[in-house]
């Protein structure tokens, strides 16, 4: 496998752009290139400026993809620091660089699944939801949210995808609890799909121990192709990089309390 | 001979090269995709990462942090032991598109020589080794060899005993008298100096009040150190007579241009790749324009351009 490259820096012009409150928002970008090649649960890299011109902020910023059609590609945005806030105010029409499509994303499913979001967690697996359409009916959407300020974010799912359950820390929106609280409630022995901070995800395992499970991991990068073995997680079969061997991994795999 | 004027070629240290662009060591993957076509368009060479006699798994806790216009990492030389690098990774990435250095790191001198025996073994595949004195990660070894003028010459000597092809020194920025270690490399034999490695450097945590990184200490590389590693190549190259190879910050074509005319025959060029995987192919196509327009018809010609030239 991997006898060729399998992805490329690529111009990327903002075509759309959708604020969503609380620092979330839903952007569109043109990158014939890598919407094409695009699987769910791989990333991009992502460069504000069309040039390596500005060096600070210095490194690209890791977005999962949530969309691929029609030569463009799309991420659901959280603002968390200086790089998402410069994403945040691109206006439309910016040239913006990527590198993708990164990392080994989901395998298609064989069987029923159950996708598992906390937060922001849920963009990749939005793609996953409406890549795999056909089959997507067998697949429960369950997303959970820190409270009501992130209303409009859930409405915007609510619109891709069928299915979905949605619970709140603060119980303003849906049931109250935290998506591993839900995915236990609704647990019945299919294969989960998830994403989300650490802390949740270790939580999952523990608490469904029995399941099979895929996780999409997140770690600080630099170059995103597997070069400068920054990202690494610590998994049974020694370190390996979220970036490339990843960022989905088989849940087994990862050694959870080194984590 | 290319007859394309201005042309790119350069002979450093004992290696042909067709651009001045040399992939630095600990950026680009051993995934044998990276070896061929495309991607090595504008680069040199390009630099394996760090191997040691044993596997080593890398450092624990946060490996990267981003400061400004520069990267810390704290990788810790992971890297699969030059066993498993012989037998599963060289055949894979080597006589590719592109000459391969291999960057040896420097443990201690018993292990420095069952690595260079090994790897003498499967010579016809390195085109240079790059021996490692330098890196600022590790516990054991690693920046101490290249801190001092003697522990340089001996860890030197002892690879060129074991090593007939072209053979790299890679100075740490720290050595206590880097015009006495970088003299000493090339009196034990070294065939290149390449200058530098990175910055150590730390950062805290100011949320919980702890150091960033489990070592504490990490590397600094990117465009915040290229003035620091110019001065290094002025300041070296002006008291050796073998080739410096500059590294350190270089992410613009104009930054090769200085390093040269500071005295580095050619550049390593590392954290910019992170930035644009293409940047080598592109600064080249910048480099032949501004050659054309200052009338240098090759690399050659602009190395230590500056000392000539009084002022500096
Ligand atoms: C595979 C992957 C997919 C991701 N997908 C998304 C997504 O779809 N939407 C989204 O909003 N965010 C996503 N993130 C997280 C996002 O990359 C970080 O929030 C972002 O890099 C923070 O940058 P900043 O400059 O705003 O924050 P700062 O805190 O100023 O960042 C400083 C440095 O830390 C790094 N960093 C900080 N937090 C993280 C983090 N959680 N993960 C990785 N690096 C971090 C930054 O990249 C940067 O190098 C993803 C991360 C990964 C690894
Ligand atoms: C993530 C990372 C890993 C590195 N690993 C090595 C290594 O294994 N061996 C080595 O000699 N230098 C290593 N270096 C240093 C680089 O090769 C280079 O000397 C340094 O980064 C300065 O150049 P730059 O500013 O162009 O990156 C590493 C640098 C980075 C950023
Ligand atoms: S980000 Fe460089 S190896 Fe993963």
């Amino acid at each position: 496998m991997q006898s060729e490259i399998e992805f490329c820096d690529e111009g990327a012009i903002l075509s759309a752009k959708e604020p969503l409150g609380d620092g979330l928002a839903h952007l569109t970008f043109q990158a014939p290139r890598i919407a094409k090649a695009a699987r769910p649960g791989q990333f991009v890299m992502f460069y504000p400026l069309s040039e390596a011109r500005s060096h600070d902020p210095l490194l690209g910023r890791p977005m999962a993809i949530a969309g691929a059609s029609g030569g463009a590609v799309e991420i659901c945005l959280s603002v968390a620091g200086r790089g998402t806030e410069i994403i945040y105010s691109l206006p439309i029409g910016a040239r913006c660089r990527m590198r993708g499509p990164l990392g080994s994303g989901f395998s298609a499913p064989r069987d029923k699944i159950m996708l598992v979001g906390g937060g922001i967690g849920v963009a990749p697996l939005i793609f996953a939801h409406v890549f795999y359409g056909a089959s997507a009916s067998s697949m429960r959407f369950v997303m959970g949210i820190p409270h009501k300020g992130w209303g409009s974010f859930v409405n915007w799912v609510g619109r891709r995808v069928q299915a979905l359950h949605v619970w709140s820390d603060d119980g303003s929106i849906g049931e109250k609890g935290s998506a591993v609280d839900a995915a236990c409630a609704l647990y019945s022995g299919e294969e989960i799909w998830t994403c989300g901070p650490v802390t949740m995800l270790r939580s999952l395992v523990r608490r469904i121990p029995d399941a099979r499970i895929s996780a999409s991991l997140e770690r600080r990068m630099a170059c995103g192709y597997g070069g400068c073995h920054g990202c690494v997680v610590p998994t049974a079969n020694g370190p390996k990089r979220v970036c490339r061997d990843g960022p989905v991994f088989n849940a087994e795999e990862v050694r959870w309390d080194e984590l | 001979m290319n007859s394309e004027r201005p042309s790119l070629q350069c002979r450093v240290g004992g290696l042909n090269l067709r651009s001045p662009i040399i992939a630095a060591s600990g950026t680009w993957p051993h995934d044998p995709s990276f070896w061929r076509g495309e991607l090595t368009a504008g680069l040199g060479a390009i630099c394996t990462k760090g191997i040691t006699r044993n596997r080593r798994e890398g450092n624990r806790g946060i490996r990267l942090w981003e400061t400004p216009c520069g990267l810390l990492n704290s990788i810790g030389l992971q890297n699969s032991g030059v066993e498993a690098f012989i037998s599963g990774e060289l055949p894979e990435i080597s006589s590719r598109d592109v000459p391969l250095i291999a960057n040896v790191a420097v443990e201690d001198l018993p292990s420095l020589a069952e690595v260079l025996a090994l790897l003498a073994s499967v010579k016809d595949q390195i085109d240079a080794i790059e021996l490692n004195i330098s890196c600022p990660n590790v516990d054991e070894g690693g920046i101490a060899w290249g801190s001092n003028p003697e522990s340089t010459a001996k860890a030197v000597a002892c690879a060129r005993s074991l090593w007939s092809g072209p053979l790299w020194v890679k100075l740490t920025p720290h050595a206590c008298d880097i015009v006495k270690v970088a003299t000493n490399a090339q009196e034990c034999g070294a065939d290149a100096l390449v200058v530098a490695n990175t910055w150590l450097g730390m950062a805290v945590d100011v949320e919980n009040e702890i150091p960033v990184f489990d070592r504490v200490v990490a590397g600094l590389s990117g465009p915040a150190v290229f003035p620091l590693a110019l001065r290094l190549v002025w300041e070296v190259a002006s008291c050796v007579s073998i080739p410096v190879i500059g590294c350190g910050g270089v992410a613009e074509a104009r930054d090769i241009v200085a390093m040269l005319f500071a005295g580095a025959s050619a550049v390593e060029m590392g954290t910019a790749l992170f930035l644009d995987l293409n940047l080598p192919a592109k600064i080249t196509l910048i480099l032949k324009e501004y050659m054309r327009r200052h009338d240098y018809a090759s690399i050659e010609e602009m190395v230590g351009v500056a000392s000539h030239t009084g002022g500096m």
